[in-house]
């Protein structure tokens, strides 16, 4: 086990990682938001938390508590004049955002390092802390899945006219999983802020926004195993096409393509066919049964 | 004068089309009231008002005395509004129940607080929910279809559904658009059945319809809508004896 941990502890680190990340991306994408603040709110956590821990001293929760409060509140603010805009200009106005804030970081030397970066960061962040934050993150979805929101949030994702008809406040509902979705990326952004000694502007480009998507959708949107099956496989992956650095991009981007086409539910429909399949027989058998 | 909801000078225009213009109605308490007219004399744009769905450029809307005009479509639900839809729109992913449990959505109590820590309260909500759920199913004939996908349902079926599901909102006012559309004569009596049963409960009924027969047979009250306009309004006898209805709807001379 110590073996394993030594060989592969940071493809093990980045896993849980990536799957926070794409439960925050789950939240917006489970209720039709089409979201691509993620790097934003992931730069946010990790500057806000290496400048609070590193230059003000505080220790590593209270940096991530407030990271994470700081991307909720950006959210909430950026929520309410984006969430009243469709499809693909919500899309594109988040992508802005992402944008500004690796701008601002770019730019913003004494605190974010500007394009060299903030180097020597105290690494608090190991897989302990990155389980739990993942159990915990996953425990949160579960619970609001398994209540009458979750059904709110089904029923909107669906059809949100007759959702509104039948009492559901979309907007709200909307703002508040948005918000969530602030706040998991910005966690995640504070705990990959310590991860690896360095931060820089890029690394939380539009290029980290698209892989976050990439992590749900790959995985399946309508099942709660979905975000953290997809960053797995989607982290995986990589690590078997070290080959070639040009190959890796191509094969990565032919599989994604592949899966997208063949299981547009993503990777959890292949368990999610079978079980409707056996359900839908047993009703069958039940409605013959009944006359 | 007990006018549950009604309407004065309600105006909706979409680039050029006058949907309705000036159009005054009442929808009396505890009564079945019809809107008929034929194919786009602007029946759902009515609804789709009334629900909060549009605008309307002009005119007030009032509902148990409180201007409800502009309120938006989840304010006017909480208001004790319920509608079905012409086109029906259940979620086609769900099963019965899980569509019917929406409608519960309003009297819940439970906070985030209950939600993240799945508290008793959590549990016992969704337990009466449920039961008070499959009772209305059972009331309506439907229970056996509980579990059922939505996909597999007859349309007559849905359609019931569509209405259970107003229903469980617990509604003061129920707005059915067309809910005899492409029915057979035999799910029409049916529902003629059910929408009787439904007024009974004390529930009022604002009944939208092309269908002269079906709104002729329920209603307590018939206003007709032609080209936006207020045709004619009465009791159902009168309505069809108005020579002026009958041309509008066979295209008689008078």
């Amino acid at each position: 086990m110590n073996d394993l941990l030594a060989a592969y502890g940071n493809l093990i680190d980045m896993i849980f990682l990536n799957s926070i990340i794409a439960y925050s991306v789950w939240l917006t994408l489970s209720a039709n938001m089409f979201s691509m603040a993620t790097g934003g709110f992931l730069s946010l956590g990790a500057y806000t938390c290496v400048y609070l821990t590193m230059q003000h001293g505080l220790p590593f929760f209270a940096g991530a508590a407030a990271a994470a409060l700081a991307a909720t509140a950006v959210a909430l603010i950026l929520g309410l004049p984006l969430l009243r805009l469709r499809g693909d200009y919500f899309a594109l106005a988040t992508l802005a955002f992402t944008e500004v804030v690796r701008v601002v970081a770019l730019n913003w030397e004494s605190v974010t390092g500007g394009a060299l970066g903030i180097f020597n960061i105290p690494k608090y962040t190991d897989t302990a802390v990155l389980l739990i934050v993942f159990v915990l993150a996953v425990y949160f979805c579960w619970a609001l899945e398994h209540s009458p929101e979750g059904r709110a949030r089904r029923s909107m994702r669906r059809d949100e006219t007759p959702a509104a008809a039948m009492g559901v406040n979309i907007f709200t509902h909307k703002l508040a999983l948005f918000a969530a979705s602030g706040f998991l990326a910005g966690l995640a952004g504070a705990l990959a802020g310590h991860l690896n000694y360095f931060i820089g502007p890029n690394d939380f480009g539009l290029m980290r926004t698209i892989d976050a998507l990439a992590y749900p959708i790959l995985g399946g949107v309508n099942s709660l195993a979905g975000p953290a099956l997809g960053a797995a496989v989607f982290t995986i992956f990589p690590e078997f096409l070290r080959f070639s650095n040009q190959m890796r991009e191509i094969i990565l981007g032919a599989v994604f393509v592949l899966a997208v086409l063949l299981l547009p539910n993503g990777l959890t429909s292949f368990r999610g066919f079978r079980g409707s399949r056996r359900r839908e027989r047993r009703m069958g058998v039940r409605e013959k049964g009944g006359g | 004068m007990n006018a549950l909801l009604s309407g004065e000078g309600i105006t909706k225009h979409f680039a050029g089309v006058t949907a309705l213009s000036g159009f005054s109605f009442e929808v009396p308490s505890g009564a079945i009231t019809g809107v008929i007219g034929p194919n786009g004399s602007g029946k759902t744009t009515l609804m789709n008002i009334i629900t909060g769905l549009y605008r309307a450029d002009r005119g007030d809307l009032f509902f148990d005395g409180r201007n409800i005009t502009g309120l938006p479509p989840h304010r006017i639900a909480a208001l004790g509004i319920a509608r079905s839809f012409q086109n029906i729109r259940l979620f086609s992913d769900q099963t019965i129940l899980e569509n019917v449990l929406l409608g519960t959505h309003l009297h819940r109590q439970a906070g985030i607080a209950d939600i993240l820590l799945r508290l008793p309260r959590l549990r016992r909500e969704e337990r009466a929910a449920e039961s008070f759920c499959r009772e209305l199913l059972e009331r309506f004939e439907l229970k056996h279809l509980a579990e059922h996908p939505v996909g597999r349902l007859s349309y007559g079926d849905r359609r019931r559904v569509e209405i259970v599901r107003a229903l469980a909102l617990r509604p003061r006012l129920l707005l059915l658009d067309e809910p005899a559309a492409g029915m057979n004569a035999t799910e029409k009596l049916r529902l003629a059945g059910l929408i009787r049963r439904i007024r009974d409960e004390r529930i009022s009924i604002l009944l939208i319809d092309h269908d002269m027969e079906m709104v002729m047979r329920l209603c307590d009250s018939v206003t007709v809508l032609n080209f936006g306009k207020k045709l004619a309004s009465g009791l159902p006898c009168e309505i069809q004896g108005n020579p002026a209805v009958r041309e509008a709807y066979l295209g008689l001379e008078s």
